[in-house]
């Protein structure tokens, strides 16, 4: 046997402590999960908050980067429209001096841009105050003091409540504090009662001030110079807002600029350009929300009343291309209407001329007519190529009918009505024409007291009219009174009454002519319409406006609600047409179909469903559109060609016509077309069979015009928005992405604001302490979870060491097993950490967090999460694995 | 005390082999608190190479302290153990841990195997501790099973096999190292009497063909009656060493010393 020798008991190698240590964990591989998930739990903790942080960051950079070009032109309007105040010209100041020390102080570093952008615009400051590289200095000198962060004047007064100000400077704000401060008085008391508040006045402010007083005038120099830039911008943009003329400016615009001290890059007015044609369709847009009309179908497909419609809800149904077509279509059915722009009186004749004429009226045109014009050709022609004495004889009944007209117009409704019978516009003296009806006339009128006006105008004309009179009169009887009604006459002695009787018979005589004038205007017209087309034309916008309205119903109604009222349409309908009977009549021919338009429309919505039958409807509306186009082409080419319609008289009816037609088209606008309908007090499903010609009759009468007036301004802010729907679509999404962004960069901003000076490695004080006790936490836990392991495995423990384990080896079996632990759970803690920060990302800042993930960073910070990890299990192990490594080995024969 | 240190050590039967254990003034006191235990008050005694020595004594006369001191595992308070004419107490931990893996070998009643290793790797631990290369360690774990007779089951975990089994791979694990010495606290005392006496028949056969000297803390008679010497410990001290064939051994009872 050898003699013992002892020697150094040999280093097992890490592979083999490895792979015991592995061997061991799997066998209590539960309590080895339990250990990971603290750590993994940790380790995501961690994770969540740096991916967190870190997305945040990345976000707020991807988020300035895409609103840089829309702050561009902000700033750009604002240089160009706006004088700056003192404070402002500081702070500015302050930032550009601070960019360009960045730069110079190589630790931060600058883009290249962004300094000569800097560059670019302490020279335009500089050359506005015609200052010196030493003024420049001074002044940039005097706004570092008063704003740098933390120490600088205006900082520090910027940090104090509105109540500890007031006691120290009064009312004095901003600058003004500094002024008032270079009164020695103020200054005093100002120092008292900072120290009354425990406080104390930045050091160096007395010297601060007076540097600011003596640089004040060089401050002013600049202000007073870009003060004046700005009013020779306002001439060179011809007193067009900068806003507006930015998106139509010309290349040449910097070099116009340059001499005005403007230093604007031609890559910069690129953007501008970009963007103030962005704004300005932007506004166009919203602009529309001044229509009623759009307001309400807006709000009805949003579920809410016209008044929360705002603007930011139009682009949002804009900015799909279906929804900007939408739109583009709308405006453009207001086009008519505008073009014309007509006033309430031309609406009111041109719908005159398309309804059929009352004596009245034609009393009243043949009152106004005068010889040789038109009106007066017109009538003559429409009564049957009447020659100038007939005319004459017109016209003069029609003045003395005026006066009287007057008089009994004068009356009240109610007296008029019991002298004249109900009143009747075309025929209004029809009652009192026959000797009963005068006689009691006269009687209430000598009851009342009143007399009739005796027209002298007429009285001469009268004689003539009488003597004609006599001589065609073959009844003697007759005759005899109308001699005595003309010696009367002669010698003054007609009554007011007689005088009346006579105009009642001279009118009646020549009632059967202005018939005849009604008759033929309404002849004409009958002409003027064949030649042109109008029936067929009418005929096709009805279809059109009664799809537009169908679409303007899907539009607003939800589907279920639509489904039901239209059957509730068609069942109404059928009532009417049962409760009309069998007999077969226009109004019946009319309900006949609109019945079966109904139908159709029912079964297509059942079997396309409301999108599809949206689509057939869109189509049939753009062929019913396309249809109309040509004909009211061919109408207007006949109106200039067709020799029927040249004559004067035709042609000026045509030109109406034709002038009508652009008014009843807005029946295809549905909102006018349910207010008429309402106005003409049509029941709600005969919406359908409001026509041109209807709408022309309650036009044609002051009180329709008035009303159409009024509701034409309702879709007034309807202008023809002259963008084409993808520019709508694109505007749109463009103002909704710098809406979404804006919102996102306050949510955004706190987070981002990581490595600014209270915060530690990018946390703030709280989260960081948050993460401490976290893992402080965490290495109890495993602490615990390692002690026990410990315990359990006392007798292990102890015969490794009987057979031949150093301390050592213990020891570093037990750091090795938390540090597996650890590297798993990191593994699964930064994985974990990893997907709960993007989702809570996304959650804060949607899908830009995902598109602008900083992967490479986002892996760097889940290196850096295992590694703290796994850091922590090592430390967490080290009491427990020395609790081991001491333990002695004659454990081993302990029996429990 | 004193009168155990001058107790007469019977001569060994061969008197040619040399000491490999020697003890001296052996003391271990155990502080608890205020109140101290002596465990051991002092033991001289000689072990000879190749002997097959039980020690006997009723639990709390210091057979274990003593066996602890024996096998390097714990320190003295005074006094001196020499193994192989070296001092186990001027050894630090490191060369202790030497020491426990190659002159040493550890056989317990609960057999002490590491639950998560098959057998063969429960073998081979000592070895590995030992730095002996995976492939030899391997072959000589295979051998040490074959001589337990357990080769067919290398690849069974602990709580696979019989307690005799387990027990046997354990004294495979404690000759892992070719150790001079085998210290084995009640190696039978789980077993039932067929069991235990597979063991009794590799300890013998290991103490014979090997020359493996075995220290062994037991009341298993069958045991005792395979040693060639029988200690009794009492009170901390060695009460008496006998010769066994100085001793008589009977069913239930040994004689004897209960006499006395």
């Amino acid at each position: 046997m050898n003699a013992l020798e002892v020697r150094q008991q040999v280093r097992l190698p890490l592979s083999k402590c490895v792979e015991l240590v592995l061997s061991g964990v799997k066998f209590r591989i539960f309590r080895a999960a339990i250990t990971v998930v603290i750590i993994a739990l940790a380790v995501a903790f961690l994770m969540t908050i740096l991916a967190e942080g870190t997305t945040a960051r990345a976000v707020s950079t991807a988020i300035s980067r895409q609103t840089a070009p829309r702050r561009l032109f902000l700033l750009w309007v604002s240089r160009l429209a706006t004088p700056m105040k003192e404070n402002d010209l500081a702070e500015e100041l302050f930032q550009l001096d601070d960019t360009l020390r960045r730069d110079r102080s190589k630790t931060l570093s600058v883009e290249p841009a962004t300094l000569a952008r800097a560059q670019r615009r302490l020279g335009e400051l500089q050359a506005w105050g015609k200052l010196s590289a030493a003024e420049m200095a001074k002044i940039t000198d005097v706004a570092r003091r008063q704003s740098r962060p933390k120490t600088g004047v205006m900082t520090y007064f910027d940090s104090l409540s509105e109540g500890q100000l007031r006691p120290l400077v009064g009312s004095a704000r901003g600058s003004d504090i500094i002024v008032a401060l270079s009164d020695p008085e103020k200054y005093k008391h100002c120092d008292i009662e900072a120290k009354r508040l425990g406080d104390k006045l930045p050091p160096d402010l007395r010297q601060f001030v007076a540097d600011w007083l003596a640089t004040q005038p060089l401050r002013q120099r600049v202000l007073k110079g870009h003060a004046e830039a700005v009013l020779r911008a306002a001439a060179l943009f011809q007193n067009v807002p900068p806003r507006v003329a930015l998106a139509t400016a010309e290349d040449d615009l910097p070099a116009k600029l340059a001499p005005l001290g403007f230093a604007m890059t031609a890559e910069e007015l690129k953007t501008v350009r970009v963007q103030a044609a962005l704004a300005r369709d932007a506004d166009a847009i919203a602009q529309t929300l001044g229509s009623e009309y759009l307001k309400a179908m807006l709000a009805s497909s949003y579920g809410e009343n016209a008044a929360s419609v705002n603007a930011q809800m139009l682009y949002q149904k804009t900015a799909k291309l279906d929804g900007a077509q939408w739109l583009v279509q709308k405006t453009d059915a207001a086009r008519g209407y505008k073009a014309q722009n007509l006033s309430e009186r031309q609406v009111q004749d041109l719908a005159l001329k398309q309804v059929p004429l009352t004596q009245a009226q034609v009393t009243e045109d043949l009152a106004a007519a005068v010889v040789g014009e038109l009106s007066w050709t017109s009538l003559a022609e429409w009564g049957g190529k009447m020659d100038d004495g007939a005319m004459r004889r017109l016209v003069n009944v029609a003045r003395w009918q005026e006066s009287y007209d007057t008089f009994f117009n004068n009356l009240n409704p109610k007296d008029r009505d019991e002298l004249l019978g109900p009143y009747d516009a075309n025929d209004p003296y029809a009652r009192i024409e026959a000797p009963e009806g005068f006689d009691r006339m006269a009687k209430i009128l000598e009851r009342n007291k009143r007399t009739l006006e005796k027209p002298l105008a007429a009285l001469e004309w009268m004689t003539q009219e009488l003597s004609d009179d006599i001589d065609k009169t073959r009844d003697a009887r007759q005759k005899a009174v109308l001699k005595t009604l003309a010696d009367r006459l002669q010698n003054g002695t007609v009554s007011e009454l007689e005088v009346f009787r006579y105009f009642l018979r001279v009118y009646g005589l020549t009632k059967p002519m202005r018939m005849k004038i009604i008759e033929g205007r309404q002849q004409a017209l009958a002409a003027v319409r064949a030649a042109m087309g109008i029936a067929d034309i009418t005929q096709i916008r009805h279809a059109y406006a009664q799809t537009m309205y169908a679409l303007f119903e899907l539009d607003t109604m939800t589907p279920k609600d639509l489904r039901a009222d239209w059957q509730d349409q068609y069942n109404l309908l059928r009532a009417d047409r049962v409760s009309l009977g069998a007999a077969e009549t226009p109004q019946t021919r009319t309900l006949d179909v609109m019945i079966q338009s109904r139908q159709g429309l029912l079964a297509r919505l059942d079997a396309a469903g409301p999108k599809g039958l949206r689509a057939e409807l869109q189509k049939s509306a753009e062929e019913l559109k396309a249809k109309l186009d040509v004909l009211l082409a061919a109408a207007a080419k006949a109106l200039d060609s067709n020799a029927n319609l040249k004559a004067a008289v035709i042609h000026s009816l045509a030109q109406s016509t034709m002038n009508a037609q652009e008014i009843g088209a807005l029946l295809t606008v549905p909102l006018v077309r349910q207010q008429t309908a309402l106005r003409l007090r049509f029941k709600p499903y005969e919406r359908w069979m409001v026509n041109e010609t209807e709408l022309y009759r309650e036009i044609s009468t002051e009180a329709g015009a008035a009303w159409f007036a009024e509701e034409m301004s309702k879709i007034s802010g309807l202008e023809p928005l002259g963008l084409s729907p993808q520019r709508v679509a694109e505007v749109s999404t463009d103002r909704l992405e710098q809406t979404h962004l804006s919102e996102l960069e306050a949510s955004v901003s706190q987070a981002a604001q990581a490595g600014s000076d209270d915060m530690f490695a990018g946390f703030s004080a709280r989260t960081l302490w948050l993460i401490i006790v976290s893992f402080i936490v965490c290495i109890v836990g495993i602490a615990n979870a390692m002690l026990m392991s410990v315990t359990e495995r006392f007798r292990e423990i102890a015969t490794m060491k009987c057979l031949g384990a150093t301390d050592g080896f213990i020891m570093v079996n037990f750091v090795l097993e938390s540090c597996l632990q650890g590297v798993v759970g990191g593994l699964f803690g930064a994985a974990l950490g990893l997907l709960l920060g993007m989702l809570r990302a996304t959650g804060s800042y949607g899908v830009m967090a995902l598109q602008h993930l900083p992967w490479a960073q986002m892996f760097q910070m889940a290196a850096v999460s295992m590694v703290v990890g796994l850091g922590i299990s090592a430390l967490a192990a080290v009491y427990p694995a020395w609790a081991a490594a001491r333990l002695a080995p004659m454990e081993a024969m302990r029996i429990e | 005390m004193t009168e155990a240190a001058t107790t007469k050590t019977p001569a060994p039967q061969t008197e040619t082999r040399g000491v490999l254990i020697r003890t001296r003034n052996l003391k271990k006191h155990y502080r608890m608190g205020d109140v101290v235990t002596e465990a051991l008050r002092g033991i001289d005694i000689e072990l000879y190479r190749g002997e097959f020595i039980c020690v006997m004594g009723p639990s709390g006369s210091g057979k274990s302290t003593f066996f602890n001191m024996v096998g390097g595992l714990d320190s003295p308070t005074s006094g001196r153990v020499f193994i192989d004419e070296v001092d186990v107490a001027q050894l630090n931990a490191i060369e202790l841990a030497f020491l426990r893996c190659r002159k040493i070998g550890y056989i317990f009643q609960t057999y002490n195997l590491v639950q998560y290793m098959t057998c063969l790797e429960n073998v081979t631990v000592p070895m590995a501790f030992a730095g002996t290369d995976a492939d030899t360690a391997r072959d000589r774990g295979m051998e040490l099973l074959g001589m337990v007779g357990l080769a067919d089951r290398w690849f069974h975990k602990p709580v696979e096999m019989s307690g005799g089994q387990q027990q046997r791979t354990a004294i495979a694990r404690g000759m892992a190292n070719q150790p001079s010495i085998l210290l084995c606290d009640e190696p039978t005392g789980n077993l039932d009497l067929r069991t235990g006496s597979e063991i009794h028949d590799i300890l013998k056969r290991l103490n014979k063909e090997r020359g493996v000297t075995i220290i062994c803390a037991t009341h298993d008679h069958r045991l005792i009656n395979m040693a060639d010497r029988i200690m009794w410990v009492r009170d901390g001290q060695v009460e008496r060493i006998a010769n066994r064939s100085d001793v008589t051994v009977q069913t239930g009872a040994i004689g004897g010393h209960e006499n006395e």
